[in-house]
């Protein structure tokens, strides 16, 4: 009953007209910047953040998440029609989706796709709305011991789940927090290298240094890579919805794809990308046509689609309930809260219950919008998919450009978005990657900050003496001893097969 | 020389290891100014030069691993030169630091026009009338979604635009 009470307060929060307008322009922007390669929702959101500022916070909330699973959706037109994935999380996509294209069917393609993404989406959000409030519940036992020790716990799962070395992951969470100790020291007040200049005393804010990193760097590759747009599929896209056969070989693939998309999209560091791998592989295991799997299944859609829209809502749990970001699009969202006076953490969703049980209803709304919307309009998507990236690439910078000063209306907010720009592209070109980076500068200050306030206790073995804090360095550690080993295991064979071969 | 040693991946692990040694020892040694404190009682510089020592150590771990397989990697195959479009992407940042520079000095209209201008100016190969319309297009688009639409606070230049 407590739900649907609930529920149907947060049905007055996100039907309000202001509401329903910025989830509808979220989730559209979103789908925009899924098809365009180039410009993902981590710098998006950061570009949005300014114009949020007015907004009421649900308000703002409710628009920013709309961009992530917007984005999504949208990520699986640029996969099936170019062959070039608009997102991290649609790769896979690329892999059946384009083959079914090319033998005559974009159509059901893409509306397995549309539905995938409308169920998983939908299934995550009953399992955020269960599980958020119980885990919140079970982190009011929290101390600062634990929470050091989950947001060690949370950085090491991304350094151990990156796609490259582990030790150029974990010198890249470093560098993250160490890039956060700039300005002012969490506990005593200290200002720390801010080289005298007032703009630092606050330290960098995520927003320009996320612009740089994953916007101005993601272009400037391109530009030096001299990418163009693909041949666009050009046949009429007809039969957009599924038929009854294709709805019955992609069932069990949606109902899998929801399932690990949610629960692993929890799992710090797993996010869309890696769910959609786990998916699709999954799928191909258990299918008795493993054989069909990258020529054009339909399952190969169905799948890897429900997993990344899920992956969305099981990211917003560790998020909401322990003020953990599991991924760097929700440490760009932990900005936009902290932005608005709102602090994610246990004591979230009772403080905020209007803005936790708007957000929830808001996703609902915005993932029915998204059906509906994505199926007409896909001749639209088609036409900007046509855009010349040469035209399109200024455009970008000057997004991010007004973005990054609207933030404050201060210009170094803009040069330090470009020198994080520099060095996300040469990070991007030593294949170190962005995503730790970013994680290491969020979590930076709850690390530094919970370390110092456990030292308080008087015993600089407290760590080890509290259950929920053993339990997650005994992890931490674990994943960090793996990881190494995996590193070192996995040069060593290639040391192998150079030597074996002539 | 740059251009070759950036070709080899394992040049390159080795030329990131020493970089972010540099990294390493600057924050250790910079973070020294700060009370550093003990385990007992961290100070603020506590964990810039904890972080400063990990930097240290996971360079090193990089470098050595780097050196120790450097014969094998030597006869990678480069990978084919980007030097055309590394000057379009120097060509790139240049403008935008230049309108960083400019934008508060002579308005973010003048500004806008000339960045997207020039930028097309360096990275395409089309004609001048389609920079210009590009040009004049997006800053008619900048005016009314961040001027009129958003009420953004956009720097006036000397002529009141």
């Amino acid at each position: 009953m407590d739900i649907l009470n609930n529920l149907s307060n947060g049905a007055s929060v996100a039907l309000s007209a202001s509401n329903l307008l910025m989830c509808f322009l979220g989730v559209l922007i979103g789908t925009l910047i899924g098809v365009l390669p180039g410009l993902g929702p981590i710098a998006t959101i950061s570009i949005l953040l300014p114009i949020s500022f007015d907004m009421e916070p649900v308000t703002a909330i409710i628009m920013l998440c709309g961009v992530y699973y917007g984005a999504m959706y949208g990520g699986s037109t640029t996969s099936i029609l170019v062959n070039i994935p608009g997102e991290v999380a649609s790769i896979v996509t690329c892999l059946d989706g384009y083959q079914m294209a090319r033998q005559g069917r974009a159509g059901p393609a893409l509306g397995m796709s549309a539905f995938g993404s409308f169920i998983g989406g939908t299934v995550s959000i009953v399992g955020l709305m269960l599980v958020a409030p119980m885990l919140a519940r079970f982190a009011l036992r929290f101390g600062p011991p634990e929470f050091f020790a989950l947001a060690l716990l949370g950085l090491t799962m991304v350094t151990y789940l990156s796609a490259g070395s582990v030790v150029k992951a974990w010198i890249m969470a470093v560098a993250g927090i160490a890039i956060s100790t700039i300005g002012m020291d969490p506990v005593g007040g200290v200002t720390r290298f801010t080289l005298g200049r007032i703009t630092l005393m606050d330290g960098l804010g995520i927003a320009p240094v996320s612009m740089g990193i994953f916007g101005i760097a993601e272009v400037l590759t391109n530009i030096e890579e001299g990418i163009s747009r693909q041949e666009v599929f050009q046949a009429k896209i007809t039969g957009l919805f599924p038929t009854l056969k294709d709805w019955a070989d992609s069932k069990w693939a949606i109902i899998r794809g929801a399932l690990i998309g949610f629960f692993f999209g929890i799992i710090p560091g797993a996010g869309g990308g890696i769910t959609t791998f786990m998916a699709y592989g999954v799928e191909k295991r258990l299918s008795k046509y493993p054989e069909k799997f990258g020529k054009g299944a339909i399952e190969g859609v169905a799948s890897p689609e429900t997993a990344n829209n899920a992956a969305v809502s099981g990211g917003l749990v560790p998020l909401i309930s322990l003020g953990i970001p599991p991924n760097a699009v929700m440490a760009v969202l932990v900005g936009a809260f902290i932005i608005h006076g709102i602090q994610p953490g246990p004591l979230f969703i009772g403080r905020h219950p209007d803005l936790f049980w708007g957000l929830i209803t808001s996703m609902y709304i915005g993932n029915a919008m998204l059906l509906v919307l994505n199926l007409p309009l896909i001749g639209i998507w088609i036409r900007i998919l046509k855009i010349p990236y040469d035209i399109l690439s200024p455009l970008i910078f000057l997004f991010c450009f007004l973005g990054a000063y609207g933030l404050n209306n201060n210009i170094y907010e803009v040069l330090i978005m470009i020198l994080f720009g520099i060095f996300g592209y040469f990070t991007r070109k030593f294949e170190f990657e962005g995503a730790p980076f970013l994680l290491g500068m969020v979590l930076g200050p709850i690390i530094e900050m919970h370390f110092r306030q456990s030292l308080l206790y008087g015993d600089p073995l407290i760590f080890f003496k509290r259950s929920i804090s053993v339990v997650f360095l005994s992890i931490s550690l674990f994943l960090l001893i793996t990881g190494f080993f995996r590193t070192f295991k996995k040069k060593r064979e290639q040391l192998q097969r150079a030597l074996e071969e002539p | 020389m740059f251009e070759g040693i950036l070709l080899k991946k394992g040049h390159q692990n080795l030329i990131a290891s020493i970089f972010w040694l540099m990294i390493g020892l600057l924050l250790s040694i910079w973070s020294t100014r700060y009370q550093v404190g003990g385990l007992l009682q961290p100070g603020p510089g506590f964990l810039p030069f904890g972080l400063g020592l990990a930097l240290i150590f996971l360079s090193v771990f990089l470098f050595l691993r780097e050196a120790r397989e450097h014969p094998t990697t030597a006869h990678e195959a480069p990978i084919p030169s980007l030097a055309r479009g590394r000057k379009k992407m120097a060509y790139t940042v240049l403008i935008l630091l230049l309108v960083t520079f400019l934008f508060e000095k002579i308005g973010y209209l003048f500004t806008i026009f000339f960045f997207i201008s020039s930028l097309m100016w360096g990275v395409t190969s089309r004609g001048w009338r389609t920079i210009l319309l590009v040009a004049l297009c997006s800053t008619l688009c900048i005016y009314f979604l961040f001027v009129l639409l958003l009420k953004q606070q956009l720097p006036i230049g000397p002529l009141g635009v």
